[in-house]
């Protein structure tokens, strides 16, 4: 699972906090800060998806998931919608706090 | 049908101190006594459905059946069908029958309501509307009893209007439900009281709780709503329209966009957001069928099996049939009454799950209806040819009038 956990990495560390792609309604988007606990921010070099795909295969999709990490992640021509919202509460790697 | 009228209806459809005619005796409601009943518990999600066909069933010219059915919480209608299994009264929830009057429409006006008759009948079929593994104290099945997947049922979170809010991500959601008032810190969800949810037995609830990684005990929110049409006017009026969120199937979603918003959501390890459809303001469910939007889970059919686990009465395998798309009758297209109601059918999903916030697996329906789908929905289109026989579809199938590859 190591292109899912690179993969993953890439989400959390998306420069710019707010990205629309696509979005219908990008106008009601505010730009909130990135979350400097979520990770490293400023990533320049994409990760490799589709490594048997060629060199212009997309980078932020998986073109043939089989997964439930690549379903959920597969490229789509739907709107998607990139939103890293502050949320202190949340433990420096992402993870959730347990219930009081 | 515009929220108000609806509320309207369902008001004055509530019991009260005028008695209507009993459900078994119809005729003093001048309906025909000698037309056959289905008797039918279902999520109130299921409603638009049993309308829909339940229409088409007393207006065939084949033989026709009457749907009497009432709205119930998935864990309650199931603990009813594993039990006594009747359609004993029930304080506030009221008997409806679908009436012979042909100019009723099932989109826009509520089935007359009946009373439960004096010995109450026995259900012929519950219909749930999520995985009734997530109620918490549903006894074991009993022998006897047949559980299948009916189409599948999506939900969302909806919010105001007036709110700048167009997604929200799994984090978000569970820290906003899970902790009291505002302290999960999940802006602007902080009032409690303007979160918004269905009971602890109702399909919803329970989908959305285990899509951000909840149970239904754990939602924090204001005292749950009666039905989902009372949350959606709750969220659609609620003073602060920044605060305030709900939980709803996204077919009552559909039949009322005007009136509240339905975010987008991005589950756990999800990169992006999406809508159940492929845009905010397309019907066909895209992203429910191919696994990018992920509150959804099919609904459980309950039955009374005979040999081979098929239905023991004949008026509920003729109703499954319909639904599932496998039979299709000259003047009743069950398919047409699931997709119209915003429902999934199995045969037009590509992927599933076993349990409400299971992990999603790859699915390829032995029947597809893809086409028929796309093009049926409000709006929909297909590329797909049509067909009427095999023939025009090469190596593919030609079914619902579409043909697809297999």
């Amino acid at each position: 699972m190591r292109r899912a956990a690179v993969f993953l990495a890439l989400a959390f560390a998306v420069p710019g906090a707010l990205v629309t792609v696509a979005c219908d309604e990008s106008a009601a988007i505010k730009d909130v800060p990135p979350d400097a606990a979520r990770g490293p921010i400023g990533t320049t070099t994409p990760p490799v998806l589709n490594p048997d795909a060629g060199p212009d295969a997309p980078t932020d999709c998986y073109l043939n998931p089989t997964t439930h990490i690549e379903i959920i992640n597969a490229c789509t021509t739907a709107t998607k919608i990139a939103k890293s919202p502050v949320l202190v509460k949340l433990h420096p790697d992402g993870g959730l706090p347990p219930l009081p | 049908m515009s929220l108000a009228i609806a509320l309207v209806a369902a008001f004055v459809a509530l019991p009260s101190a005028v008695r209507a005619a009993p459900c078994d005796a119809l005729a003093g409601d001048a309906q025909s006594d000698a037309i056959p009943v289905l008797w039918v518990e279902n999520g109130d999600t299921q409603e638009p459905l049993l309308k829909r066909l339940g229409k088409k069933l007393m207006q065939t010219a084949g033989a026709k059946l009457r749907i009497v059915y009432r709205n119930r919480p998935t864990c309650e209608l199931a603990d009813n069908f594993y039990g006594a299994r009747t359609l004993a009264a029930v304080a506030n929830r009221p008997i409806r029958y679908i009436p012979e009057d042909a100019a009723w429409d099932p989109t826009s006006a509520a089935a007359p309501t009946c009373d439960a008759p004096a010995a109450p009948p026995a259900v012929d079929l519950a219909i749930g509307a999520t995985f009734l593994s997530s109620c918490p104290t549903l006894p074991a099945k009993p022998q006897g009893i047949a559980v299948v997947d009916g189409p599948n049922q999506a939900y969302g979170f909806i919010v105001h209007k007036g709110s700048s809010q167009i997604a929200i991500t799994a984090e978000e959601g569970y820290l906003a439900f899970g902790f009291p008032g505002g302290t999960g810190q999940a802006p602007p969800w902080l009032d409690q009281n303007l979160r918004f949810v269905r009971g602890l037995t109702a399909s919803t609830t329970l989908t959305m709780a285990a899509a951000i990684g909840l149970t239904a005990a754990q939602m924090k929110a204001t005292t749950p709503s009666q039905t989902s049409l009372l949350l959606l006017n709750s969220v659609a009026t609620a003073a602060d329209a920044e605060a305030a969120i709900g939980i709803l199937g996204t077919e009552l979603y559909d039949q009322n966009r005007g009136q509240v918003k339905l975010l987008a959501f991005r589950t756990f390890q999800q990169r992006y957001a999406y809508f159940p459809d492929s845009t905010s303001t397309s019907f066909e469910k895209k992203n429910v069928r191919d696994g990018h939007y992920l509150p959804w889970s099919p609904t459980p059919y309950l039955f009374e099996a005979g040999a081979g686990g098929v239905p023991a009465k004949a008026s509920v395998a003729r109703v499954l049939d319909l639904l599932s798309g496998r039979k299709q009758e000259a003047d009743v297209d069950g398919l047409e009454s699931v997709v119209a109601s915003g429902l999934i059918p199995q045969c037009a999903m590509r992927v599933k799950r076993d349990f409400d916030g299971g992990q999603l697996s790859l699915f390829d329906p032995p029947e597809p209806c893809g086409c028929f789908f796309d093009k049926s929905v409000p709006g929909g289109a297909t590329t797909c040819a049509a067909c009427a026989s095999d023939a025009a579809c090469g190596a593919g199938k030609c079914r619902h009038g579409y043909c697809e590859a297999k």
